[in-house]
C-alpha cells in the first residue's frame, strides 16, 4: 500500500470538515484559509485546492461570500458559514467523534 | 463583484431586419400562402434574438462578451491579454465571422477593438465605444498588475490559469469562472508578497508548483455524476439541430406527396421513392439514434475510461454530422416542395469536408499522445 498516495486522499476526504471548522470561527478568506492550514502538521494542502472546495461548499449553500476592498491587492472574497452549513458542520463533527472513538476501541481492542 | 465595464450595442439593422421577416412570416403564415413562412420567421427571430446588441463587459479579471440575452458568449482572462487598440481597418460585415488574422465579433457600425493575446492570436471585439473599452481594458490589465510589474510573472500566471481553466472545462466545471477569478487573485497576493528582490522566475515558478497541478482542481469537484451529465456547447448545438429538423419536418409534412422523392443519384436524377412518413422520418431517426450513441450511451455505462478525449474528439464531428444531416433533410423537403436543389452540390464538399476533419482530429489526437 502506497502511504503518501492514502495521506493524500484522506487530506482531500478531510478538507470539506476542515474548510467549515476554520470558518466556524468567523468569516475568513481563501489565502488566509490556506496560510493558517498551512501551520497544521498533516494538513497541510496545495494552495489551489482550497478554492474548488469553496466554490462547491457555496453551491450546496453551506457558505455564502461577499466581497471586500482590500488596500495591498485585488479585493477580497470572504466566507462565511450559513445556517445549514452549522447545523451540517454540527453532524460532521460529531460523526468525526464517532469515527475517532470507533478507531480507537479498535485500535485498544475495547469495543470488539 | 461588480462589473469594471459594461457596455451594449445595439444591432439595429438586425432588429429592423428580423422585425420585417417575423412581420413577412406572420402575415404570409396568416393567409396560408405559403409553407415556407416558417423559415423566414425563423430567420426573423434568430437575427433579432442574437443580433439585437452585443454587450462587453469586463470583471473579475475577464474580458467577456456576448450576443443578444447571452446564450453564446466569449470569455478571455485579462492575463492572457498582451496589448489592444482601436481597430484602424475597415469592417466588412456582422456577426461572428474572420477578419484580418483573428475572429470578429460585432453587431453594427464600423468600429471594434483589436485585442492581441499573450500566445500571438488576435481577435476583434466591436463595440461603439472602443476608445472606452480600449481604456477600461488597459486600467484594468493594469490594475491587476502583472504586466507591469513582471511580463515573466504575467507569462507564469496566465500559463497556469489556462491549465487550471482547461482543466476545469473539461470536467464541466459549474463555477469554473468564480474558481478562475479567486485562483487569479490568490496569485497576485502571492506576487504582492514577494519583495521585489525576490520575484525571480525560480520563485514564480515555486508559488505555481505550490498551487497544486490543475488537474486536482477537477477531482475537487465533488458530485462529478451530476456535472458530467451537464452537456457540453457542441452537444446543445447537435441536440438544438435535431429540435429544429423534427419541426421542419412536422410542418412541411401535410405539403408533401404521398410518395416523396428521397434518393438521387449522381448527377442529381431522382432514382428512389419512399412514402411521406418513413421518408420525412428516416434522417432524424438516423440522428437521434447517432445522439444516442455518442452522447447518451456513455453517460448511462462510463465504458470509455477517457471519456473526456472521447468527447472533444467527437465534439465538432458531432456537429458537422448534425449540420450535414439537417441540410439533407432540408433539401429533400425543398426538393419535394417543388424547389429543386440538386442535393448532390452539398452531399459531396460536406462528405469532403468531414472526412478531412476526421483526419484533422485523428492527427492532432496523434500528435498528443
Amino acid at each position: 500500500m502506497n502511504l503518501e498516495n492514502w495521506q493524500t486522499q484522506l487530506r482531500k476526504g478531510l478538507l470539506d470538515i476542515v474548510v467549515l471548522n476554520l470558518l466556524n470561527r468567523g468569516p475568513s478568506h481563501g489565502y488566509e484559509m490556506v496560510q493558517t492550514m498551512k501551520r497544521i502538521e498533516g494538513l497541510q494542502i496545495r494552495e489551489g485546492n482550497i478554492y474548488p472546495v469553496l466554490a462547491r461548499l457555496e453551491t450546496d449553500g453551506l457558505v455564502t461570500s461577499y466581497s471586500q476592498l482590500s488596500t495591498d491587492g485585488p479585493p477580497r472574497k470572504y466566507f462565511q458559514l450559513t445556517v445549514a452549513g452549522q447545523k451540517t458542520l454540527e453532524n460532521m463533527n460529531r460523526h468525526w467523534d464517532q469515527l475517532i472513538s470507533s478507531l480507537e476501541s479498535i485500535r485498544k481492542g475495547t469495543g470488539l | 463583484m461588480n462589473a469594471q465595464y459594461r457596455h451594449s450595442q445595439p444591432g439595429y439593422l438586425q432588429i429592423i431586419v428580423g422585425l420585417i421577416l417575423i412581420t413577412i412570416g406572420a402575415i404570409v403564415f396568416a393567409y396560408g400562402l405559403w409553407p415556407l413562412w416558417m423559415p423566414i420567421g425563423a430567420i426573423g427571430i434568430f437575427l433579432f434574438v442574437f443580433g439585437y446588441k452585443l454587450t462587453v463587459e469586463i470583471k473579475d479579471g475577464f474580458l467577456r462578451f456576448w450576443f443578444g440575452p447571452g446564450i453564446f458568449w466569449k470569455t478571455v482572462p485579462l492575463e492572457r491579454i498582451t496589448y489592444c487598440e482601436p481597430f484602424k481597418g475597415v469592417i466588412f460585415g456582422w456577426g461572428i465571422h474572420y477578419g484580418p488574422g483573428g475572429w470578429l465579433y460585432n453587431v453594427s457600425g464600423m468600429k471594434a477593438v483589436t485585442v492581441v493575446l499573450k500566445s500571438g492570436k488576435k481577435m476583434y471585439v466591436g463595440t461603439d465605444e472602443p476608445e472606452r473599452l480600449v481604456e477600461a481594458l488597459n486600467s484594468s490589465v493594469r490594475g491587476f498588475g502583472a504586466n507591469e510589474v513582471s511580463p515573466m510573472w504575467a507569462e507564469a500566471k496566465a500559463d497556469y490559469l489556462k491549465r487550471v481553466e482547461q482543466a476545469l472545462s473539461a470536467a464541466r466545471h459549474p463555477q469554473s469562472f468564480e474558481i478562475l477569478a479567486d485562483v487569479s487573485s490568490h496569485l497576485d497576493r502571492r506576487f504582492a508578497e514577494l519583495e521585489p528582490q525576490r520575484r525571480t522566475w525560480e520563485n514564480f515558478q515555486r508559488i505555481i508548483t505550490e498551487m497544486g497541478p490543475p488537474s486536482e482542481y477537477a477531482d475537487l469537484v465533488g458530485d462529478k455524476k451530476a456535472i458530467w451529465f451537464l452537456p457540453s456547447k457542441t452537444e446543445l448545438i447537435t441536440i438544438c439541430l435535431l429540435l429544429v429538423m423534427f419541426a421542419v419536418s412536422a410542418y412541411f409534412y401535410p405539403w408533401m406527396p404521398e410518395q416523396m422523392a428521397t434518393h438521387w443519384n449522381g448527377h442529381g436524377q431522382v432514382d428512389g421513392y419512399m412514402p411521406k412518413l418513413p421518408g420525412m422520418i428516416m434522417i432524424p431517426a438516423i440522428l437521434t439514434v447517432f445522439i444516442i450513441v455518442v452522447i447518451v450511451v456513455p453517460r448511462v455505462a462510463s465504458v470509455w475510461a477517457n471519456i473526456e478525449g472521447f468527447r472533444k474528439l467527437f465534439g465538432s464531428l458531432l456537429v458537422l454530422m448534425s449540420i450535414f444531416m439537417s441540410l439533407v433533410q432540408y433539401l429533400t423537403i425543398m426538393w419535394n416542395l417543388g424547389i429543386k436543389i440538386n442535393p448532390v452540390i452539398v452531399i459531396l464538399p460536406m462528405t469532403i469536408v468531414i472526412i478531412g476533419w476526421i483526419f484533422f482530429m485523428l492527427y492532432r489526437a496523434n500528435r498528443r499522445s
